[in-house]
């Protein structure tokens, strides 16, 4: 069924409403072409209307019927001969390329998005996706399977504070902090209770919380245990976030990582990690059985 | 970032006949935002959105065909993709919310000066309301300010002014060991740290509870605390309007508040404050 252009005449910026649910404004902000590119083109610029005619390169009677629209809206002021976003046109053109450039950006990652587990991203962060303006992804070929992993470890052979959601228990990742450890890289861990019972039985407990003489307690590792399955393998550093996640069966997808090095990349990732070590909870040392509990 | 007009018209032009096909539709619409929290049947959408059979199934067929949704043992699920996008929508819808609920608080007033990424997040103001002074109660906004503050422990204030009351609200905080954190104009920081009582001030200061930098151009005033989020702007003709705030006591708010002192606190000074 097609529906004709949504029709808000008492939809007004002008009086105050009460809330509504049904997408009626964006609808009829958004099924304008006219409306839209005009918001767009004012955005940080008065302009006369041959300059909109230039623009939008539309006719003067289609501009100004658009014009009206908005004007109506409240959106768009006029003053000597220069259209102008209002003040609340202003926010909202912000926020309209702010959508436009979030869309943009997920049509150009769909590859990495599609048939993920996404539920461990929660949705607050799944809103921001849209930082990911110019990502990397590293994927693995015919001839290299594992150049996901290479590249991985290569990368944070450089970093001097790592921040690791680790979901999968793996000794090339394990054998990589170890050592990454020795080299006193400072490393914040957050693990899920199946990685942690791994971790306790592969011989791997002394060897991260040890120094390389099993002498002394690292001063450098500091871990977190979330009760449920951690569903994301997350890095975090001073000049990189790199990100996999799992397969909508449960299974790891190791053939592909996002890297990002931008700040506001970094930024979000380091909040998510926070997000996690916030649900999470500390290691002791008697967790660990490194120390008996009084 | 934000980019220049024909990045702008570019990216509109890839996105707009998916957007339109998304938006045009009140009943696909309806249907994709019923799903978006989990996944449903048809007669679970029928009951949710109160849609015909008829109009679900039709629509399902498309949204299927464009890989929108899938069916798996009989529920309806949204592909990840189209959760993300429709979370954008949402979000857009709800700066809108924001705008027009408050349509008396942005309107006519300078919001150009807010920082863009403040502005971005502008949904986050949802659940906020405006204290409007009136004839029969002028300081009513100051009023409300004041009686939030009051019961305040962590205190962040960017004030493009200072009110006469403030030696001693923000005396009595710090009193309380509330810890503050100011940016002001350097015109205004240091006649107002001296209108305070010095000694408290000093202590404050060592001890790490009172935090001052100097900020040009400030062009609203926001204070965020621990239990509410305050905010005011200047009217275009470039004057603080002093009748008008927006309060929020929601933790999203509180978080955007937050969030930008943050961003102002990167661009503050630090002050040689002669006590």
């Amino acid at each position: 069924m097609h529906e004709k252009n949504t029709s808000i005449e008492n939809l007004n910026f002008t009086e105050p409403l009460i809330y509504f649910n049904e997408f009626s404004y964006i609808r009829h902000i958004l099924s304008s072409t006219m409306r839209t590119k005009l918001l767009l083109s004012l955005y940080n610029n008065k302009k006369k209307l041959a300059t909109l005619r230039d623009d939008l390169k539309k006719p003067s009677a289609t501009i100004l019927h658009g014009i009206k629209e908005l004007e109506k809206n409240s959106l768009i002021k006029k003053f000597d001969k220069y259209y102008s976003l209002s003040s609340t046109g202003y926010i909202l053109a912000v926020n309209l390329i702010k959508l436009i450039e979030k869309w943009y950006s997920i049509g150009h990652n769909i590859d990495f998005w599609k048939n993920q587990d996404i539920s461990a991203i929660p949705s607050q962060y799944l809103k921001e996706i849209g930082i990911f303006q110019n990502p990397e992804y590293i994927i693995s070929d015919e001839n290299d399977l594992i150049k996901p992993l290479n590249e991985y470890i290569k990368l944070i052979s450089k970093s001097n504070k790592l921040k690791i959601a680790l979901p999968i228990f793996s000794k090339v990742h394990l054998d990589a902090i170890v050592h990454k450890l020795d080299n006193n890289c400072d490393i914040e861990l957050i693990i899920d209770e199946n990685i942690f019972e791994s971790i306790n039985s592969n011989g791997y407990r002394k060897k991260l919380f040890k120094n390389s003489n099993y002498n002394e307690k690292r001063n450098n590792l500091k871990i977190w245990k979330v009760k449920e399955n951690l569903n994301l393998f997350l890095t975090v550093c001073e000049d990189f976030l790199s990100l996999s996640l799992f397969f909508e069966d449960g299974s790891y997808n190791d053939s592909k990582i996002l890297l990002d090095k931008s700040e506001k990349a970094i930024d979000w990732g380091l909040s998510l990690f926070n997000h996690y070590k916030e649900i999470a909870s500390p290691l002791m040392l008697f967790d660990l059985k490194l120390i008996k509990k009084e | 970032m934000i980019k220049t007009k024909n990045n702008n018209f570019n990216s509109y032009e890839y996105i707009e006949n998916e957007l339109k096909f998304f938006i045009n539709s009140k009943i696909r619409m309806k249907i994709l935002n019923c799903l978006l929290y989990e996944p449903l049947t048809m007669k679970d959408i029928h009951i949710k959105a109160n849609l015909t059979y008829s109009s679900i199934s039709n629509n399902i067929h498309k949204l299927e065909e464009r890989g929108y949704i899938t069916q798996i043992s009989g529920k309806y699920q949204l592909s990840n993709l189209i959760k993300m996008k429709l979370w954008d929508i949402i979000d857009f819808n709800d700066s809108i919310n924001v705008l027009n609920e408050y349509s008396n608080f942005w309107r006519d007033h300078n919001t150009e000066s807010i920082n863009i990424e403040s502005l971005k997040k502008i949904s986050q103001l949802k659940g906020s309301k405006i204290i409007e002074s009136n004839p029969t109660d002028i300081y009513k906004t100051h009023n409300y300010f004041k009686k939030l503050l009051k019961r305040s422990k962590n205190v962040k204030s960017i004030f493009p002014f200072v009110h006469p009351e403030y030696y001693t609200i923000f005396e009595n905080l710090m009193k309380n060991k509330a810890n503050i954190e100011f940016l002001l104009p350097k015109s205004i920081a240091n006649s107002f740290i001296k209108s305070m009582n010095q000694n408290l001030t000093k202590i404050r200061l060592n001890e790490g509870k009172l935090k001052i930098k100097s900020l040009n151009n400030v062009e609203f005033a926001l204070t965020v605390a621990n239990n509410f989020m305050s905010f005011g702007l200047f009217k275009v003709d470039n004057s603080y309007d002093q009748n008008k705030i927006l309060i929020s006591k929601t933790k999203e708010a509180i978080d955007w508040g937050n969030k930008t002192f943050e961003i102002y606190k990167s661009f503050g000074k630090n002050l040689y404050l002669s006590l």
